[in-house]
């Protein structure tokens, strides 16, 4: 069984879908949020380096600029957090659906 | 000095207070423009024009993860505008700033990183305390050995140049561990506060992440 992820590498880890450098990271996940989560420089910097050290990232330099991609690894961790978070909203579903009935 | 330019100097800045310490000139119109390790310039500007921050970065100077972290800066269209270099810990600290218009400027923005980096600050704020104390020691000791021999001097009548010079010393090692003893006690208040805000992370880090 996998470590639960944080919201910020979970994120990360969507935005990563596609390649793309820290600042469009940054972008990405702000847009896809609608900007409730904002990642700050020294989170997504300490993430990024988590991350390439458990080798679920791959870096290359495109223009002197670093590009982060997923690695099999690191699609298969995003994979097993996906099923997790749906495991968590089923089962809390489930118990306010039968709070509602009984009330 | 020009009425556009003003001139200020600070001693001890830890991060929070030095940030606010920015922040209350750029409140006040003076935006930041020219920085040393104690003396600062200030130009008459926009007021708030600009949020400050001071905060510790990764990497030795020239290093690939400096270089990579200043990048991240960068792109989120980050001023750097000072750094203090930390040769024995491999690191910095940066005078940083961003346009308030950009919004709230957070160098971590969840729990787990504030928590790091408050850590990281105590590990900080803990050596330097030790190493005031270990200071102040040494002075009042060496200060303590000098001063039987000035009162002996002193009780023959000797006014020597080996005498003056003990004396000197003597109230040089005074002068050196009163200094350090309130750059120590201002660190400890800063420990303090830092051990609070850890105590209130680490609380809140149970419930969330």
């Amino acid at each position: 069984m996998s470590q639960p992820l944080t919201e910020a590498v979970f994120y990360i880890l969507v935005a990563l879908t596609e390649p793309l450098h820290g600042y469009g990271i940054m972008l990405k996940v702000s847009d896809m949020t609608h900007g409730r989560v904002s990642l700050a420089a020294g989170t997504l910097y300490g993430a990024l380096s988590a991350l390439a050290n458990k080798g679920w990232l791959d870096v290359d330099v495109v223009d002197d600029q670093k590009r982060y991609r997923l690695t099999d690894a690191g699609l298969a961790a995003l994979r097993d957090e996906q099923e997790r978070l749906t495991e968590l909203a089923a089962h809390g579903r489930a118990a306010l659906t039968e709070r509602t009935t009984h009330v | 000095m020009s009425k556009h330019t003003m001139t200020r100097w600070k001693l001890f800045g830890t991060d929070h207070d030095f940030a606010v310490w920015l922040n209350d000139y750029s409140a006040q119109g003076w935006q930041l423009t020219k920085s040393g390790w104690i003396r600062f310039e200030f130009t008459r500007g926009v007021p708030s024009q600009y949020v400050y921050r001071y905060h510790l970065i990764p990497g030795r100077l020239g290093s690939q993860k400096r270089a990579e972290y200043l990048h991240l800066l960068d792109g989120m269209q980050v001023d750097v505008l000072k750094v203090y270099e930390d040769s024995v810990r491999a690191q910095g600290a940066a005078i940083l700033r961003r346009d308030a218009a950009m919004g709230q400027f957070e160098l971590e923005s969840d729990l787990g990183s504030r928590l790091a980096y408050e850590k990281r600050l105590r590990r900080l704020y803990s050596g330097m305390a030790g190493a005031m104390v270990a200071v102040v020691i040494g002075l009042v000791v060496a200060g303590f050995f000098t001063v039987p021999t000035i009162v002996q001097s002193l009780r023959q009548g000797h006014n020597s140049f080996s005498d003056g010079l003990t004396a000197g010393i003597t109230v040089g090692a005074a002068l050196a561990a009163l200094f350090f003893l309130v750059f120590g006690i201002y660190i400890v208040t800063q420990l303090v506060g830092n051990s609070r805000r850890v105590a209130s992370l680490e609380h809140s880090h149970l419930v969330h992440e």
